[in-house]
């Protein structure tokens, strides 16, 4: 049997324990909580995926509102701005975003939310978060997209109903 | 070997600062994961 001294027993057996506790956490948030990173929703063709058509939510991006209080969010990331530029829904409303870039790969964050999301040129990003607060939450790109990446920016009203 | 061994001491400079170390990473990491939790779900309800 290899000898082991006590301290780096100790050593070994906390830095085991603390990974798993970890772990273990993180498997909480997203199976207990629902909090979970995005996967690729669809792909798309991004030469055309900002022609209109009755088929292409992305042709025409935008809040749609499919129930009281439940809402989805088509956005169009392109260089240098999202579009549209401003949501506003009510407090208390889920929306899920769809987010997809037509150009190069961009960032889509919701500052102050867990929403966080690579928008990948031909893959569609999607993530679902409840308002609660009724403020201004703003949206920024943080993936270097060029020059103007730094004036790409958009903003989330939730309002009281 | 018992005998070379005693000849060391405990390093607690190492342990102090290892001990430093860990509650920094428990703290900094507990509070983006409760930051995170308060947050709310990303999933479609």
């Amino acid at each position: 049997m290899i000898h082991v001294d006590r301290n780096e027993k100790i050593y070994i057996i906390f830095s085991v324990s603390l990974i798993t506790v970890f772990f273990i956490a993180l498997a909480v948030s997203s199976f207990v909580y629902g909090i979970q990173v995005p996967s690729p929703y669809q792909q798309v063709d991004p030469r055309t995926i900002a022609t209109p058509g009755p088929d292409n939510p992305f042709g025409e991006p935008g809040l749609r509102e499919l129930a009281p209080g439940k809402y989805e969010a088509y956005i169009m990331s392109q260089v240098w701005a999202f579009i549209p530029r401003e949501i506003t829904v009510p407090k208390g409303s889920t929306v899920t975003f769809y987010v997809t870039s037509k150009d190069v790969q961009h960032g889509f964050r919701i500052n102050e939310t867990n929403i966080n999301m690579q928008i990948v040129p031909g893959e569609v990003s999607k993530l679902t978060i409840t308002f609660d607060e009724a403020k201004e939450y703003d949206v920024i790109c943080h993936e270097y997209c060029g020059v103007g990446h730094h004036a790409m920016a958009g903003k989330i009203i939730v309002v009281e109903p | 070997m018992e005998d070379k061994e005693k000849k060391y001491k405990t390093p607690q400079g190492t342990v102090a600062i290892m001990v430093i170390f860990i509650i920094l990473i428990i703290a900094l990491w507990g509070s983006a994961y409760l930051t995170m939790l308060s947050r709310g779900v990303t999933v479609t309800p």
